[in-house]
């Protein structure tokens, strides 16, 4: 190692006065640099002995005024712009679509209006199943099944009635499309009316002695469904062909006279 | 713009006012069908007329049990014929009455008759005679029934499986 390169490195020291092992063998064979050494010791210590000034103490706002005064060195971020919300873009996505967009959800109203209105039909019920289907059976079950539950004379004649009632309605429905065939209709009103609804109104004016009021209503109400009866199938005789007058006649008959036996019955059999 | 929202209000009124309506009614039978039926049932309303006229005379509840049993039979029979003639639909039909006439009609008749009965006295014996009956005609029914077309009907199963409920409910 040379002397230059001792010096160059005792500058470098962070303390001049602690010398390196290695650098230290040198200096202590060698005169010139020994001097030097010395020298940047002695140098070092004067330096620490030094008086620090104080600072005036406006110094550091016109610092910091000097620094804000230009351009700040580290510039902020740049804040990106509000982003745009989901209702903005979805209208200005409408706006520049509304042929499509309307297109669309006719399309699909379309299709679920179609939906609604297409006939469902539950699988395996084929459309057959709708022409078994006969008003007048299911009423005919539906009084026997009542009749059988009921255990007054008053209830049977009122499930008679409505028996007879719908016999008579179906006379009527099918007086025009039927004309020959409903003489069995009329047959089986009257077999309704003589052997059913007076005999059971005779039961019930029999069952109690001094008839309840609301029996003899009940009466009264049947005696004046039965009049009703009896003019509808006059009315409707004079209209329909000649084949389905005798047995309309015959209804109106029927019914005639069970209104008179009902309502004398209503009276107390007189 | 404006044309197109106006077609959109249009659709969605339209489409909301679809939506709003009931279930469509089951059509009316046409004038030939109607015709049909009537003939075809002919028989049985004369049938189901009797019988009512006779349970309407029936006085006591063992009675009309008995009596609306009749009325059954008389179902019964129709279905009978109805599967002879191979047709399913009608089996299907007359076995849901049948089965409305005996859940509605003779059950509950039986369980009033049966209220004060002891079961070894003659109307216990009747009573119970009655449900047996019952029960037998629904196994002759079933077993009448051909199978194929009548039986291979998903309508007909799905009246022979109610008729099945019935007759535990008939056994309870």
């Amino acid at each position: 190692m040379n002397c230059s390169a001792v010096r160059t490195q005792i500058l470098a020291l962070p303390d001049p006065r602690e010398l390196t092992p290695e650098l230290r063998g040198h200096v202590l064979s060698c005169a010139g640099c020994q001097a030097w050494a010395r020298q940047a010791a002695r140098l070092e210590g004067l330096l620490a002995q030094l008086p620090v000034p104080a600072a005036p103490g406006e110094k550091k706002e016109a610092l910091l005024g000097d620094l804000m005064q230009a351009d700040p060195v580290i510039l902020p971020l740049a804040t990106p712009a509000a982003r745009p919300g989901f209702g903005a873009v979805a209208g200005r996505f409408l706006r520049a679509n509304a042929g499509y967009v309307a297109g669309l959800a006719a399309a699909v109203l379309v299709a679920v209006g179609l939906y609604s209105f297409w006939p469902t039909r539950p699988v395996g019920t084929p459309e057959v199943a709708k022409v078994h289907k006969d008003p007048l059976l299911e009423k005919l079950v539906s009084g026997n099944a009542a009749l059988a539950r009921a255990g007054t004379p008053a209830k049977r004649l009122e499930v008679l009635g409505t028996m007879a009632d719908a016999v008579a309605s179906d006379a009527r429905a099918m007086a025009r499309l039927a004309p020959a065939d409903i003489g069995a209709r009329a047959t089986q009103y009257e077999n309704l009316i003589r052997d059913g609804v007076v005999p059971r109104a005779q039961d019930v004016q029999r069952a109690t002695l001094g008839m309840k009021a609301d029996e003899r209503a009940a009466l009264e109400a049947l005696a004046e469904k039965l009049k009703a009866e009896a003019t509808a199938a006059d009315a409707l005789a004079k209209e329909v062909p000649q084949d389905a007058q005798p047995a309309l006649t015959r209804i109106a008959d029927a019914a005639r006279e069970g209104e008179q036996k009902l309502r004398a019955a209503a009276r107390g059999g007189k | 713009m404006a044309r197109a929202l106006y077609l959109l209000f249009a659709f969605t009124v339209l489409a909301a006012w679809a939506g709003a309506q009931p279930p469509a009614a089951p059509a009316a039978l046409s004038a030939e069908d109607k015709l049909r039926v009537m003939r075809a049932n002919g028989n049985l309303v004369d049938s189901l007329v009797r019988d009512g006229l006779t349970l309407a005379r029936a006085t006591n509840a063992e009675d009309r049990a008995a009596q609306c049993r009749g009325a059954a039979l008389s179902l019964l029979r129709a279905i009978e014929d109805a599967a002879k003639a191979e047709d399913a639909e009608r089996v299907a039909e007359l076995a849901g009455l049948y089965r409305e006439v005996v859940r509605d009609g003779l059950i509950p008749t039986i369980s009033e008759a049966q209220v004060g009965v002891t079961p070894e006295s003659p109307s216990g014996r009747k009573l119970r005679d009655l449900r047996r009956a019952t029960t037998n005609d629904v196994a002759a029914l079933k077993a009448a029934l051909p199978a194929g077309k009548v039986t291979d009907s998903p309508r007909v199963r799905d009246a022979v499986r109610d008729l099945e409920a019935l007759t535990a409910e008939l056994n309870r």
